[in-house]
This record gives C-alpha cells, sequence and structure tokens, in this order.
C-alpha cells in the first residue's frame, strides 16, 4: 500500500533522511520508531504532501506520490496531529470542522455523515456544535480522528496521536484507532518514540537513526525484545 | 431563566443554538464593561439620531435667516445661530449623517481591502509577502492628512473624494494588523490539516485564515473611526471636504473660526460633537477589544 524506494529528504544541503526503503503492506499497522531528530517526522511530511524536496520514488497504492501540490493524495490518505491542541481550528465549532471535508469535494448528506462520523470515534452527540475550548484533549483527538476519517481515505498518517495526552486518555484514543483498524481496513503509518504503544496498535515497525533505517522488526520481535541491531536493543532498554 | 440556561447551554444542538450563545456570551461582556457600555450608548445615540434627523431637528439645516444672525443658546436656538441665522443643533443633527457616511463608508471600503491584503501577504509569504508589504508601507510612510490632501486636490473636494482618500490611507494598519496575525498561526497544524483536505488557496484565506484575523480588525477599525471622523472634519475645515451649504462638523467649525472671541459657540458645538462622537467610538472599540480577545473566553 504504501511503498518508499531510496528516498532521501534534504533540507537545504543537508540530507534528512537517506536512502530510505519501506514497504508497508495494505491494511498493516506500521510504525516509525526513532528519537526526536531521526528524521521519521520528516518522512511523515513528505508522505502528507508537505515537502517538495525530496529524491527517490514513492508510491500510494496505484499512485505515484507528486512532488509538491498533489491532489490524489487528498482522498488516499489523511493525517492525525500530535497536537490536539493545534491541529482543531480555534474557531470552528465540531460541526464545522468535519463539514468542511466535505464541502471542499462537494459530497452531499453532510448532516449524516458528520452524525455517523461522531458516532464512529464515539463522541456524543451533544458535542457536535462545541468550539474546540470547550472539549478536552481526548475529545479534541476524536475530533481531529473523525475529520481525517471524513474523505474515506484508505491510509491514515499518524503523528505521536497520543503522546500530548493523559495516560488514561491515551488507552481510549490507542482503542479507538485499533478498532477503527480492524472495522475499516485502514493501513496506519505511525511515526512515535513510544514502543509500548508501537508494541499495542502495531504489526511493524522500522527503527530510524540520523536519516537511515537500522532495523526493520515485527512486533513479535519488539514484544520478546529481540532486536538484532545494538541501537534497537538500547531503544529497547530506555524504554523500561 | 429558561431562555439563559438555554443560551448558555454547552452543548447546544443546534448550529444557530451556538451562534446565539456565542453572542449572548459576548454582550454580557460588553455590558460589564461600563466604559464600553458608555460608547455603545454615544454610537446607538449617533445612529438614532442620523436616522430621525429631519423629524428631530426643529429647524432647516440649510435655510438661512439672515434677521437671526449670530444668536446665543436660548430657549428657541440651544446652541444659537451661526453667521446665516441658521441654528447650528439642527445642522449638528443633519451633519450627523454625513459623519456616519463617511465613517462606514471608509471603513467598508478600507477594512476589507487591508484584511484581504495581509491575510495573503502572511499566508503566502515570499516575494507575494514581499511585494504587499513593500506597498503597505509605501502607503504607511505618507502621513494620512497630507495624502488625503494631496488626493483630494487630485480628485477634486466633495465627500466622495474625501472617503476615497482617507480610505487609502487607511488600510496599510488592517494589512500590517491581519499579516502579523497570519503569522502567528500560518503553521498551525489545523492550516496543514485543512491543507490535506485539499482546499484551495481562497477557501484556506477566506473562511480559515480571515475568520481568525476578524476580531482585531474589528475592535481595530473601531479604534480608528474616532480618527477617520478627525481626518474628515480636518478636510472638511480645510474646505476640501464637504461643500457648502452641508452640515459638515468640520467645515462648520471652520466657518465659526471668524467668530470664535465673540460668538464661541458657533464653533464650539460642532467641536462637541466631534469630540463626543470620537470618544464613543473609541471607549466602545476599547470594550470590544476586551471582549472579542479569545484569551478572554472560557
Amino acid at each position: 500500500m504504501i511503498d518508499l524506494k531510496d528516498v532521501t529528504i534534504r533540507y537545504g544541503d543537508a540530507a534528512v533522511v537517506n536512502n530510505v526503503t519501506l514497504s508497508v503492506e495494505y491494511g498493516q499497522s506500521f510504525a516509525l520508531v526513532g528519537e526526536s531528530g531521526s528524521g521519521k517526522s520528516t518522512i511523515l511530511k513528505v508522505l502528507a504532501g508537505q515537502l517538495s524536496n525530496w529524491s527517490g520514488r514513492i508510491r500510494l497504492g496505484e499512485h505515484e506520490l507528486a512532488h509538491g501540490r498533489d491532489k490524489a493524495l487528498v482522498r488516499l490518505c489523511q493525517m492525525v496531529f500530535q497536537d490536539p491542541y493545534g491541529s482543531l481550528h480555534p474557531r470552528k465549532s465540531v460541526d464545522a470542522i468535519l463539514s468542511e471535508p466535505l464541502a471542499i469535494h462537494g459530497i452531499g448528506q453532510r448532516d449524516q455523515r458528520v452524525q455517523d462520523a461522531m458516532a464512529a470515534v464515539g463522541l456524543a452527540r451533544k458535542f457536535r456544535f462545541r468550539l474546540p475550548h470547550q472539549l478536552s484533549g481526548g475529545q479534541r483527538q476524536r475530533v481531529a480522528i473523525a475529520r481525517a476519517l471524513m474523505l474515506d481515505p484508505p491510509v491514515l498518517l499518524l503523528d505521536e496521536p497520543t503522546s500530548a495526552l493523559d495516560v488514561s486518555v491515551q488507552a481510549e484514543v490507542l482503542n479507538l484507532l485499533k478498532a477503527l483498524q480492524e472495522d475499516r481496513g485502514l493501513t496506519y503509518f505511525m511515526v512515535t518514540h513510544d514502543l509500548p504503544v508501537v508494541s499495542f496498535l502495531c504489526d511493524r515497525l522500522a527503527i530510524l537513526r540520523q536519516g537511515r533505517v537500522v532495523e526493520e522488526a515485527t512486533v513479535d520481535q519488539l514484544k520478546q525484545q529481540a532486536f538484532r541491531s545494538p541501537y534497537g536493543q538500547e531503544l529497547l532498554s530506555h524504554s523500561h | 431563566m429558561m431562555t439563559v440556561n438555554w443560551l448558555m447551554s454547552d452543548a447546544p444542538e443546534t448550529r444557530w443554538q451556538a451562534g446565539l450563545g456565542q453572542a449572548y456570551r459576548t454582550s454580557r461582556a460588553l455590558f460589564a464593561n461600563p466604559l464600553a457600555l458608555v460608547g455603545l450608548v454615544i454610537i446607538l445615540g449617533l445612529l438614532l439620531v442620523a436616522a430621525f434627523a429631519p423629524w428631530i431637528a426643529p429647524y432647516s439645516p440649510i435655510e438661512s435667516d439672515l434677521s437671526a444672525r449670530l444668536l446665543p443658546p436660548s430657549a428657541a436656538h440651544w446652541m444659537g445661530t451661526d453667521e446665516l441665522g441658521r441654528d447650528i443643533m439642527s445642522r449638528i443633527i443633519h451633519g450627523s449623517r454625513i459623519t456616519l457616511y463617511i465613517v462606514l463608508l471608509v471603513a467598508v471600503i478600507s477594512a476589507p481591502l487591508g484584511l484581504l491584503i495581509g491575510t495573503m501577504a502572511g499566508y503566502f509569504g515570499g516575494w507575494v509577502d514581499r511585494v504587499l508589504m513593500g506597498l503597505t508601507d509605501i502607503f504607511l510612510s505618507m502621513p494620512r492628512l497630507i495624502m488625503a490632501l494631496a488626493f483630494v486636490a487630485a480628485l477634486g473636494p466633495g465627500i466622495e473624494n474625501a472617503v476615497i482618500a482617507i480610505a487609502i490611507t487607511a488600510w496599510p494598519v488592517y494589512a500590517r494588523i491581519a499579516r502579523a496575525e497570519t503569522l502567528t498561526f500560518r503553521n498551525a497544524e489545523f492550516m496543514s490539516a485543512i491543507r490535506m483536505q485539499g482546499a484551495s488557496h481562497a477557501r484556506i484565506i477566506v473562511r480559515h485564515v480571515m475568520p481568525l484575523c476578524l476580531s482585531s480588525t474589528i475592535v481595530r477599525v473601531t479604534l480608528d473611526m474616532a480618527g477617520i471622523i478627525l481626518t474628515a472634519a480636518g478636510l472638511g475645515f480645510l474646505g476640501l471636504g464637504a461643500q457648502p451649504p452641508m452640515p459638515e462638523w468640520g467645515a462648520m467649525i471652520s466657518s465659526g473660526r471668524a467668530f470664535i472671541l465673540d460668538q464661541w459657540w458657533v464653533a464650539t458645538m460642532p467641536g462637541f460633537a466631534i469630540v463626543v462622537v470620537s470618544l464613543g467610538f473609541c471607549l466602545f472599540g476599547d470594550g470590544l477589544r476586551d471582549v472579542l480577545d479569545p484569551r478572554n473566553r472560557t
């Protein structure tokens, strides 16, 4: 579903990501793990169409990712951002936020679709006309997830979707993400530094260090703490 | 009580209940501020006086009565009469229409223009920003009254030209504010999110950027209205705004200047009118700033 081949990403002259080749199958949940500065968020930005200074080949399904603004990308993948306090427009109600993608693409039956989407992410109807500042962090992240699903994309990009939330709320949001994936056969591409989150939600992971893939592993290897690379072992020891 | 609960509900059921609730909270905060309330009362008074001028004014603002020249304030003429025997209060009442006309027209022209240019500069950045802000700086560097004078001199005296001249000199401030505001959130995640949904640049600017710049622009326009009134009066005083016999306040001061020592009321009364209305807009603008600041919202 997602194929990266020899992807190099530059900021100015410095290459932040070097010759990364990754492949995620349809319906899989994949995690890109690394410390801050490893280039994992940069890869996510390229997949989201926010950066154009990259080389190599990226395919999403049958679609070859273009450099720069790519209109086909909209229906293929959407993103859930890290900070639910910054990812919702502060002056728009939940209803307006969820209706906007439908309005942009001229999709009808908005009332019904908005209600369905809110039900799907477990938001009660009374929240529909609230503004973001009247919602809790977990509720906001549910709105953000609902927004990403409004256009029914097969791929969801997750940028540390729970790191800004309280521990108790984290579990709720992770359960929701897992349930949505099972219901809809979504493909997840997640960026995180949180290994317990990976072992809960993902099937496979790749470890990124200084812009290079150090190791690719299955989640079973993570659970058995059986990473082959020394850096992978180091990450494991940090997370306990 | 039911209605208040319905308005203050934190779980509104429809779009317009949510909107009304927000408006109710805003107006309650405004009414809690006595100075803003004074400003609001003055502005509402101006609106009423302007709307019902022909019915309120006891005399004609234009017909002269040379037998009643320069009468001091009395029961018959509350604010006295001017050098052509016209009742000054009637002229001030009719003049409120001209003032309101100028202020509203300037606001309607310059605020959207400044907002559009500022948000475009902030949103696109790069060379668009440099070109638009260069233009803004050029307009901003010229003194408002001098620039307005130059325009009126080129276009010819008259209210319409005064309005155009003031509007042309008023928009750069709004552009600067809107740009600065846009820069604070142009890289926010909700902007990335709306871009990822495939919204066009025009849609993002109009529906997502402008609403966030709107409250500071409204506040600034309200505060500027005092300045607009003064500039219009200044143009009128110099004989470049409204032409006689129109009862424009600045022009009235100008014609009263000749008698200021012996017949003080001729120049003073329209001066009072300008001060009171300017003050009204200032106070209301200040109150509006406190209310619309999103940091104060709960």
